[in-house]
């Protein structure tokens, strides 16, 4: 459920001001929503704790596939 | 020839091309009248390139006659999504703050279609920067979908699947980052394919996140796709994501069959989705079952939730998009479509930490999804969780109801294993259902084996849609 509270709101705009962008006042329901979706899934990352330690960009974890030609 | 040369997939093409009884520069005006005919009430194009798709076909139909052949796709009309460089030719992306961008390069892909005969039609509809959603306040305004023009057609690559559905252009190619290649696939019922990441160069491919951006195939049947995916797929050095892989004739053993092949049915990544419309299940059960009497076998799998893999592709999409458009949303943020602002501009709110933590996250998923090949060739789950969504449902602000733009596609490119969407039957309503079928990394042969043995089953993509209007 949304937060529609003031307090909530400054914290948008703050966010958004902290961040350099200028939401068009009319344009802003929609990015609180996004915001507050996006930050939604960081804490949901947050709490999965992955247990392997080095992160990993896809085409690292593709090599390490074993069905990878170059694995072979 | 019985059918309108409209019709004709591509190796009837070239076997007419060939044989003489059909040259590519008829072929290309029949098209070329075909979209001014059609096109006024799809808005699958951006740009239609006659000139140049003339002069193209002229090409094509001489080197036929002195012996040159550049093979399956000589002569044969394709069109690419507005965000593929052309060279001399404006590649938009359907964006303000592009409209006037001329680049003085093609796009590696677009230089492979020409290299191999092609003839370029035009330049694709999309949602802007291949984000966004159809914006009403974009420069061109949403394509329709061919099954229903009151209806949403997927997207992004929204002009890809109107144009293949309603065949404007036999194949076109459009991007896929998180479902935008199999989303309008599925929803207007022809085969959209994202190959695996790195196998398609994405030079001249104007990014939404370099590393979930995958380029995608869309056509009227799985053979068409595969015979594209000859010509685009190889090692490019300029492309720093491109893997260093010996392409293989993806086109040949389409026709093989299923038997011993092991399929892994994901049912649980879409049963337990808010807003999944009861067709889909009994859809896919049933494609499972067809799969069994093509001689596979399936077995059901867990794969980790939705929502993790959801999580994690947001994250990664919209900061990714952030960072290439951030000078932009500073300075000229009023120049996006809405929706792209209100979708991209958040995600400057986020922390390096988050990033990092979605990138420990993605090796867990990618393993949990290749683990599952050490015992199965495919996967098979849903692509779209419902029929498309009326044009009308979408409010002038984001989010849409998720109903209307739900699709179970991004655990595949969060992973970078292959997935292929394919029409599979229709709703009640009429309008088309897909599946969803994944393959090893590099292993597209396999998936476009089983997705071809589907397609001969069902046989679903030999209807064509009545234009209609609700």
């Amino acid at each position: 459920m949304r937060d529609y509270t003031l307090a909530a709101g400054e914290e948008f705009d703050l966010s958004m001001r902290r961040c350099g962008v200028a939401v068009p006042p009319d344009w802003s329901s929609g990015t609180w929503y996004v915001h507050d979706e996006l930050h939604a899934m960081a804490k949901l990352l947050r709490q999965c704790r992955p247990a392997e330690t080095e992160p990993a960009f896809l085409f690292d974890i593709l090599r390490i596939c074993s069905y990878h030609p170059g694995k072979e | 020839m019985n059918r309108p040369v409209h019709e004709l997939s591509v190796r009837e093409i070239g076997s007419a091309l060939r044989d003489g009884r059909l040259r590519s520069t008829d072929l290309t005006r029949h098209m070329l009248g075909r979209i001014a005919d059609l096109d006024g009430r799809l808005k699958a194009f951006i740009l239609v390139t006659a000139d140049r798709a003339l002069e193209d076909a002229r090409r094509a139909d001489d080197e036929l006659a002195r012996g040159i052949d550049r093979g399956a796709l000589h002569g044969v009309p394709y069109a690419l999504k507005d965000i593929y460089d052309t060279a001399g030719i404006p590649t938009t992306c359907n964006s303000r703050l592009r409209w006037n961008f001329v680049p003085d390069m093609d796009s590696e892909a677009e230089r492979r279609l020409r290299q191999a005969g092609g003839v370029l039609l035009g330049k694709l509809n999309t949602h802007e920067f291949a984000i966004g959603g159809p914006g009403f306040d974009l420069p061109v305004p949403p394509a329709r979908n061919p099954w229903n023009t009151a209806c949403f057609t997927g997207g992004s690559s929204s002009g890809s699947g109107a144009a293949v559905a309603a065949d404007l252009v036999r194949i076109a190619l459009g991007s896929d980052t998180g479902g935008s290649t199999r989303s309008p696939a599925a929803l207007c019922g022809v085969v959209g394919l994202k190959p695996t990441y790195g196998l398609v160069s994405r030079r001249g491919m104007f990014p939404l996140s370099y590393s979930l951006d995958h380029a995608g195939l869309l056509g009227r049947s799985v053979d068409d796709v595969a015979l594209t995916l000859n010509v685009v797929a190889g090692h490019d050095p300029e492309d720093p994501s491109s893997a260093q892989v010996t392409p293989v004739d993806y086109a040949s053993g389409l026709g093989q069959g299923l038997q011993g092949l092991r399929v892994a049915y994901a049912r649980d990544l879409f049963s337990g989705v808010r807003g999944l419309s009861p067709e889909v299940p009994d859809a896919i059960d049933a494609a499972a079952r067809a799969l069994v009497e093509l001689g596979a076998t399936v077995e059901e799998v867990q794969l980790p939730d939705f929502d993790l893999f959801k999580a994690c592709g947001r994250i990664i999409m919209c900061v990714e998009a952030f960072a290439i458009h951030e000078s932009d949303l500073r300075t000229r943020g009023e120049e996006f479509g809405r929706y792209t602002f209100q979708r991209i501009a958040p995600a400057g709110t986020l922390s390096g930490a988050d990033l990092v933590q979605a990138f420990r996250l993605r090796r867990e998923l990618t393993l949990a999804v290749d683990a599952v090949f050490a015992s199965h060739d495919v996967i098979l789950t849903a692509c779209a969780i419902g029929p498309a969504a009326s044009l009308e449902d979408f409010p002038l602000d984001w989010p849409p109801p998720s109903a209307a733009v739900a699709v179970q596609t991004v655990p595949f490119n969060v992973s970078g294993h292959p997935a292929l969407a394919l029409p599979a039957c229709f709703f009640a309503n009429g309008m088309p259902l897909g599946l969803q079928l994944v393959g090893r990394a590099f292993d597209e042969k396999t998936l476009l084996r089983v997705g071809a043995a589907f397609e001969a089953h069902a046989r679903v993509g030999d209807r064509r849609p009545v234009f209609v209007s609700s």
